[in-house]
């Protein structure tokens, strides 16, 4: 149920495996999937959040409260002293620790941001992802995508000869 | 044990979208359903719409043979990247590679424009005709005309004719034409006839490379343009620049406006243009597509009770091919730039690029690249960078090559790197 705690309006995240996270409206309308609801009136109870487990869903919660813009009573005293440069600069480094996670969870995070629209964690998994793919051998990247290879060996060489310069 | 993967679906959306031709060309090795979605039309558009946009440039290099042009070929600018001075060569050309200028010079419009769509990239060389994809390092070579050029005009009009890329939204093929001057009577070029050439891009599959071929269209163009000045696409149109000192008819010496060419039924027509205060100077304006919409950028003379002289950019509204029944194109003034200066019956600046938040421009007569604030409705030029000053990397080889001394002006075009096929 959506309740108020210090003047800021609650809103209660179910997973599917019977967790309940409460959190301030503010912050799980960083997802744009929610904040459709929200504004939809489809969000006066508990929203259900699908597929997502209640691991995950905590640290996407946990992303969503590190990022929430901070305006407000208590975002102010912190804004006024801190210059905009370097709260981007400190949350570029929570980020980077945020992320130091393994490959299923980074992959359930992918998969969680795309469904609930939350462009800056989609960025920052992706773009980590592609950062550890980018340079490495088809190998590397089948198995570390769990991707299997279904070319026959003349095929993937006849591929390969089409764009051989890309591979030098 | 389960092992940890993503669905096909995410990392088309989240991975392939974000990462470069080349690595795309790589990836499609992995497997066959990343072959499949590299090569499939949507993804490619959505691709397409993901990059940043860039600039082609091409210093035009005077020989010592009076009058040849020659060019090391196209390099890649990141304008965004300001601070970068260095663009990287993406296909190497050498030898006479533009069609030949009547005098090498700053006051001499390069004979022939290149012209872009969509990542391909279409060069008017000298001897032949050429359509690359830099980014795939695909080129094709196009058949020459059908019919034989002739030279018409006044003798600064260098070439014969004036072509154009772009996407017809029908067929979703891409088309080039060729506007050309196809006889003409020696010395007053005053009598001629023209006619228009397309040439529709087939994309090849593994094992058959359809043929190109030209074909007429079924009615001659009604104005003739200038020569050497690549359309303008916009919306499945192409637009031409009307050249009025080659009106056969001596009652009429002002040009209707633009002439534009539909891509899809290719029938001719002609959009109005802008309502300036001044008659509008043809040769000084260029038409260009800038973030979706279609700009002109006019010069205004100087007026003894104005400022200065300025150039004025207008931003034309309506142009959708399903708004015809529609209250028809409705010109917008969009800024005012001034800061450099007008000459009368030169190539004025040409919008090449824009950002959020500022539009770049080329300049031809004195060759440098100014940026126009467009939060601002009427701004004034900066200099932004004198592109004497760029410096080209060879990646092949590893050299820095600077052509500062002999370059006598820049072949410049928007770029998108993409994955249209060639």
């Amino acid at each position: 149920m959506a309740t108020r705690e210090a003047g800021k309006k609650m809103i209660m995240l179910k997973s599917p495996d019977g967790m309940e996270f409460e959190v301030e409206e503010a912050v799980a309308m960083e997802s744009q999937t929610i904040r459709k609801m929200i504004e939809d009136d489809c969000a006066d109870t508990a929203i259900l959040i699908p597929n997502i487990n209640s691991k995950i869903l905590s640290r996407v919660i946990e992303y969503c409260n590190k990022h929430v813009p901070t305006t407000g009573a208590t975002g102010a005293a912190a804004s006024d002293t801190v210059a905009p440069a370097a709260l981007a600069e400190d949350l570029k480094i929570w980020d980077a620790e945020f992320i130091k996670v393994n490959r299923a969870t980074r992959f359930n995070l992918i998969q969680a941001a795309s469904y609930l629209n939350i462009k800056g964690l989609l960025d920052l998994t992706s773009q980590t992802t592609i950062d550890t793919i980018s340079d490495n051998s088809l190998e590397e990247i089948r198995s570390f995508l769990s991707t299997k290879n279904d070319y026959l060996p003349e095929e993937e060489q006849t591929i390969r000869r089409e764009n051989q310069w890309a591979f030098q | 044990m389960i092992l940890p993967c993503l669905p096909l679906e995410l990392v088309a959306a989240h991975i392939l979208l974000r990462l470069p031709v080349e690595t795309l060309l790589r990836f499609r090795c992995v497997c066959k359903a990343w072959r499949d979605m590299v090569d499939d039309a949507s993804f490619r558009r959505a691709h397409l719409r993901r990059q940043k946009p860039c600039l082609l440039i091409s210093p035009q290099i005077v020989k010592t043979l009076p009058g040849e042009v020659t060019t090391g070929g196209l390099y890649l600018w990141v304008w965004e990247e300001s601070q970068k001075k260095e663009a990287t060569l993406v296909h190497a050309m050498s030898g006479p590679s533009f069609l030949p200028r009547a005098a090498a010079g700053p006051w001499e419009v390069a004979a022939h424009d290149l012209a872009h769509c969509d990542g391909l990239v279409l060069v008017p060389a000298y001897s032949a005709v050429h359509l690359l994809n830099p980014a795939t390092r695909r080129a094709v070579t196009l058949p020459p005309s059908l019919h034989r050029p002739h030279v018409v005009g006044r003798p600064r009009a260098i070439g014969h004719q004036a072509l154009g890329l772009g996407l017809d939204p029908r067929s979703n093929a891409y088309k080039v034409a060729r506007f050309s001057y196809r006889s003409s009577d020696k010395p007053s070029g005053r009598k001629y006839t023209m006619g228009m050439e397309v040439l529709t891009i087939r994309i090849p599959t593994v094992d058959h490379h359809p043929p190109h071929y030209w074909r007429e269209t079924s009615t001659p163009p009604p104005y003739p343009v200038m020569p050497g000045r690549t359309a303008t696409f916009f919306k499945g149109s192409l637009f031409w620049t009307i050249d009025e000192s080659l009106f056969q008819d001596a009652t009429t010496t002002v040009a209707p406006g633009f002439m534009r060419f539909r891509l899809d039924d290719e029938s001719f027509g002609v959009t109005p243009p802008p309502p300036c205060r001044r008659r509008i100077d043809y040769q000084a304006t260029t038409l260009s597509e800038l973030s979706g919409e279609l700009c002109l950028c006019v010069p205004q003379e100087f007026v003894p009770d104005q400022v200065d002289e300025s150039y004025e950019l207008w931003v034309c509204h309506g142009m959708d091919m399903d708004d015809e029944q529609g209250q028809g194109p409705r010109w917008e003034r969009r800024h005012v730039i001034v800061g450099y200066p007008v000459f009368q019956g030169l190539r004025g600046l040409r919008p090449m690029a824009a950002s959020n938040d500022s539009i770049l421009l080329y300049g031809g007569t004195c060759p440098c690249l100014c940026r126009c604030d467009r939060r601002t409705q009427e701004t004034t030029s900066r200099f932004y960078a004198d592109v004497h000053h760029l410096r080209y990397h060879h990646p092949d080889t590893g050299t820095l090559v600077e052509y500062k001394k002999n370059v006598c002006d820049f072949n410049i075009t928007p770029y998108t790197p993409s994955l249209v096929p060639l």
